[in-house]
C-alpha cells in the first residue's frame, strides 16, 4: 500500500509499571486511527519491578516483523533510559520522566550487570558520569528529540485535577508518556482517549482518570515542544471490525472452536495465559456441525490446573482414553518432565495434542524469553520407538486453525500430536481482521470411534494402522503400556510384537499420505527464485518481511516454510531446497535443529545458516542483511544478536 | 495531616539532587509506592503523599539493627545494619514500602 507510515514504538518502564496496558492502549489507538498492527511484550522472569517493555509496530498493511530502532519511546524509569537511549533513531522522539536523571547506574537494583558494566565504561570513555543523564547526553548527540516530562508535578496536578488518591494516578504516569509519544508522532487525542476509554471499559473512573492524564500530556507537550506540524494520515481500515489477540489467545479460540472437552496444565511461561485465557470460555455454545459430532449443544470444557506436568499428561490421556478430546500446554521444561507419559499415549494410541509454547533453554534457561530450540526434543520425546505428530505454525491465522487441525489429527489417527509454538508467537498481539479466524470454517473429525462397541479389538490390526476407537468405562476398561493383543490384553509374543510395531509403523505412513502436502511445507514467493530460505515457527512473517527487504536490494529469493516435522514431509523439501542455487537456513537456536532433521531425513545438507539465540525474536533487517551477507561472501553461518 | 509543600532545609534527599529536610520520604510513617517512590502512603494519617510534603507529626526514621526496612532507591529489602550503610551512600530508606494492590493487572505469569 503506497504512502504509509511506518511507525516502530516502544514503551518502556518497571514491570508491574503499566506498560502492558499502556502496549495494550496503543494498539487499540492505531487501530482506531485505520492502521494495521503488531506488539510484543518483553519481560524478565522476577515477577515485580524489573524492566519490561511493549514494543509496537503500525502501518497501513499488515506488518510481519518488530525492529530496531524505534521512531519514538517512552522511558517511564532511569532503566528504561538506560537501556532504550540508544534504541531511537536519529531524528526520532524519545519521552521520560525527568525526575530519573539523577539515578545512578550502580543504584539500578534489577538491573542486569552486565549492562551496567557496559554502560559504565560506554559513558566513561566519553567522559560522562554514570547517570541516567548521560544516556540523554549521547541521545541528543545523535540527533534524537528529547521531551522531558515532569512526572511528578503532573502526577501531583493530575491528582488535584481529578480528586482522586495519589496512587490512582500514579498508574497514569503510563498514558501521560504514551499520549506525549503518540501525539509527537501525529496522531489525534482523540483516538488516545478512545483507545483508553475500550480499554479499561469496565472501570469508569479510571477511564476519567486516564483521559484527563492524557489531555494533561497533550497541554504539556504543547505549551513546552509545540503541537505536531500535522497528523498523520488516516489509515485504511478505520471503521473496520477487527480483533486484537495473543498467540496464546488464538490458540485457545482454536482448541474451544475445536471441540475441545479437556484441558490439563500446570504454569510455566509462556504457555499458561493460554489455559487461563481458555478459562473464561469454559461454557459455550456450539455450532450445528460441532454440536451433531460431539452430540451436545453446550459444551464445557474441563481447564484442570494439576500439580505438575507429568499429572498434566497423565490427565490428559485419561481424559482422552475415556472419550474426551483432550489436550495440555506447556512450554519445554514443563514438555521434558512429560516424556514418560508421551510414551505410553503412543503404545496405548491415545489421541492427546500437547502444544508447546518454546522458550529459551536448556533448563529454566531465559523463561519469558524467545527460543525455538525443542524441536529435537519434541520429535524424540518418550521412548521406545515413538513416532508422534509435529506440527509448527508461523503465525496468529495458522496457529488458530492448526490448534483444530491436531485435535483432529490426534483423534483420526489415535496418536499424540504435538504443536509447536514459541513465544514470541504467544506473547506478539496482532490485529486480525473478520474473516481470518472464522470458526465457521472448523471441520471437526474424530475419526472411526465406536462408542457402543461391537467389536472387542481395540488395537485391530489393519491395512491403514488405524484400529477402531473405543473408549475405557464402557465395555472396553483396558489401556496398557505394555505391548498387547489385538483386545489390549498384554503380550511378550514374538509375532504379535512384530504385527503390532508394523501396524503401528502403517499408521505414520498412511498420516504421511492423508496430510495433504500444503499442511506440510508452504514456498513463499516466486517458486524459480535462485535463493531460498527454510524456516518454520514464528519466524514465518519476519522473513516475509525480509523478502520485501531483499527484493527492494535486488536479491529474489523465496522462503520455505516447513509445517509438518513428522511424519516428515521428505519429497516437498527435497522438491524445493533441489531447485535452489542457494539455500539458507534461517532459525532460532544453536545446534540449527531444523537443518539437521533436513540432513537427516532427506540426504540434503543445507551450507549457510542464519542463527540468533540470545533471547530475542529475529528482526526482518537483520535476516536481510544477513542473507545479504552470506550470498556476498559465502559465509557457512552468521549470528544475528540484535534485542535490549 | 495537612500535607504541605517542602519549605526549605538543609539535608540532602537522597539521589534527586533536591535539598529537603523533615519530609515524607524520611519520616517513619512513610511507605513509597513500589514503582513510583515519589508517592507514597503516610501510615499515621492514611493517606498517600509526594515524597517532598511535609507535616507537623513529621517524626525521623529510627534505625534498629534487627528490623527490615525498605530502600526505594534499591527497590530492595535491607536489614537495619544494612540500612545504616545505604543511608549515608545517599540511598533512600524507608520503614517499609507501599505495594499497590492492582499492580497484579500488570505483571505477567511467569514460572
Amino acid at each position: 500500500m503506497g504512502n504509509s507510515p511506518d511507525l516502530l514504538l516502544l514503551i518502556g518502564g518497571p514491570q508491574g509499571g503499566g506498560i502492558e496496558s499502556a502496549g495494550q492502549i496503543a494498539l487499540k489507538t492505531l487501530i482506531l486511527k485505520g492502521y494495521s498492527v503488531i506488539g510484543t511484550r518483553d519481560y524478565k522472569s522476577n515477577i515485580m519491578g524489573a524492566h519490561s517493555y511493549y514494543t509496537i509496530r503500525a502501518r497501513f498493511d499488515r506488518p510481519g516483523a518488530i525492529r530496531f530502532p524505534v521512531d519514538a519511546a517512552v522511558a517511564l524509569d532511569a532503566e528504561s533510559i538506560l537501556t532504550h537511549f540508544n534504541d531511537v533513531k536519529p531524528g526520532g522522539i524519545l519521552v521520560y520522566d525527568k525526575g530519573s536523571l539523577h539515578t545512578k547506574i550502580d543504584a539500578i537494583q534489577p538491573m542486569e550487570q552486565a549492562l551496567k558494566e557496559r554502560l559504565k565504561k560506554l559513558f566513561a570513555d566519553k567522559g560522562l558520569p554514570p547517570i541516567a543523564e548521560s544516556a540523554i547526553k549521547l541521545a541528543e548527540e545523535k540527533g534524537v528529540r528529547l521531551i522531558p516530562l515532569p512526572m511528578r508535578q503532573l502526577v501531583r496536578k493530575l491528582a488535584e485535577i481529578t480528586g482522586a488518591s495519589l496512587t490512582s494516578v500514579a498508574r497514569a504516569v503510563n498514558t501521560i508518556g504514551l499520549t506525549a509519544m503518540l501525539y509527537l508522532m501525529g496522531i489525534e487525542p482523540r483516538c488516545v482517549e478512545k483507545a483508553i476509554a475500550a480499554h479499561f471499559a469496565a472501570k469508569k473512573k479510571v477511564v476519567a482518570i486516564n483521559v484527563e492524564a492524557s489531555k494533561l500530556a497533550v497541554d504539556y507537550v504543547e505549551e513546552n515542544f509545540g503541537a505536531p506540524s500535522e497528523f498523520l494520515a488516516d489509515g485504511p481500515h478505520r471503521g473496520k471490525k477487527v480483533m486484537l489477540a495473543t498467540g496464546n489467545e488464538v490458540v485457545a479460540m482454536g482448541k474451544i472452536t475445536g471441540g475441545l472437552t479437556f484441558q490439563s496444565y500446570y504454569p510455566i511461561t509462556p504457555a499458561s495465559d493460554e489455559a487461563i485465557y481458555m478459562e473464561k470460555f469454559r461454557y459455550h455454545q456450539l455450532t450445528s456441525e460441532a454440536e451433531a459430532k460431539l452430540g451436545t449443544p453446550k459444551l464445557g470444557t474441563v481447564i484442570v490446573q494439576t500439580e505438575d506436568e507429568l499429572s498434566a499428561i497423565i490427565m490428559a490421556i485419561g481424559a482422552a482414553s475415556a472419550g474426551a478430546r483432550a489436550a495440555t500446554s506447556t512450554s519445554g521444561p514443563g514438555f521434558a518432565l512429560m516424556n514418560e507419559a508421551i510414551s505410553l499415549a503412543i503404545m496405548a494410541e491415545v489421541p492427546v495434542v500437547i502444544t508447546i509454547w518454546q522458550r529459551g533453554g536448556p533448563s529454566t534457561g531465559l523463561p519469558t524469553k524467545e527460543g525455538q530450540q525443542d524441536l529435537l526434543h519434541a520429535l524424540f520425546s518418550g521412548h521406545g520407538d515413538n513416532p508422534k505428530i509435529i506440527l509448527a505454525s508461523g503465525d496468529h491465522v495458522e496457529a488458530f486453525y492448526d490448534a483444530i487441525k491436531l485435535l483432529n489429527w490426534a483423534e483420526k489417527y489415535q496418536t499424540p500430536a504435538i504443536h509447536l509454538l514459541d513465544k514470541y508467537l504467544a506473547s506478539t498481539t496482532t490485529v486480525l481482521y473478520q474473516d481470518e479466524i472464522d470458526p465457521g470454517k472448523a471441520v471437526i473429525e474424530r475419526g472411526w470411534r465406536i462408542e457402543n462397541p461391537t467389536t472387542e479389538k481395540r488395537y485391530m490390526i489393519t491395512e491403514t494402522g488405524i484400529s477402531p476407537f473405543i473408549p475405557i468405562g464402557g465395555d472396553t476398561m483396558i489401556i496398557t503400556g505394555l505391548e498387547h493383543t489385538e483386545e489390549g490384553f498384554p503380550t511378550e509374543d514374538p509375532v504379535l510384537r512384530d504385527e503390532m510395531v508394523e501396524k503401528r509403523r502403517r499408521k505414520f505412513e498412511t498420516i504421511a499420505r492423508e496430510i495433504p502436502a500444503e499442511e506440510k511445507v508452504v514456498l513463499h514467493g516466486d517458486p524459480d527464485a535462485k535463493v531460498t530460505l527454510v524456516s518454520w515457527g514464528s519466524t514465518k512473517p519476519i522473513i516475509l518481511e525480509s523478502l520485501k527487504i531483499l527484493e527492494e536490494k535486488g536479491v529474489k529469493a523465496n522462503f520455505l516454510q516447513i509445517r509438518l516435522f513428522y511424519p516428515f514431509p521428505v519429497k516437498e523439501v527435497l522438491d524445493v531446497l533441489s531447485r535452489a542455487e542457494t539455500v539458507i537456513n534461517i532459525e532460532q537456536n544453536d545446534l540449527l535443529q531444523a537443518a539437521f532433521l533436513i540432513r537427516g531425513f532427506t540426504g540434503y545438507n543445507i551450507k549457510h545458516h542464519i542463527k540468533k539465540t540470545n533471547g530475542r525474536a529475529f528482526w526482518d533487517t537483520e535476516i536481510a542483511n544477513a542473507v545479504l551477507e552470506i550470498l556476498e561472501t559465502g559465509k557457512r553461518e552468521v549470528v544475528v544478536k540484535g534485542g535490549a | 495531616m495537612k500535607s504541605r509543600p517542602p519549605s526549605g532545609g538543609a539535608a540532602s534527599s537522597g539521589n534527586d539532587g533536591e535539598e529537603h529536610s523533615r519530609r515524607c520520604y524520611n519520616c517513619e510513617y512513610w511507605r513509597p509506592h513500589v514503582h513510583y517512590p515519589y508517592i507514597g502512603y503516610c501510615v499515621l494519617h492514611q493517606k498517600f503523599t509526594m515524597d517532598t510534603d511535609t507535616c507537623d507529626n513529621w517524626t525521623p526514621l529510627k534505625i534498629r539493627e534487627g528490623d527490615f526496612y525498605w530502600c526505594s532507591t534499591c527497590k530492595t529489602r535491607i536489614t537495619g545494619e544494612e540500612a545504616r550503610k545505604l543511608l549515608e551512600k545517599g540511598h533512600r530508606v524507608h520503614r517499609g514500602a507501599y505495594v499497590d494492590p492492582d499492580v497484579r493487572e500488570e505483571l505477567y505469569s511467569v514460572f
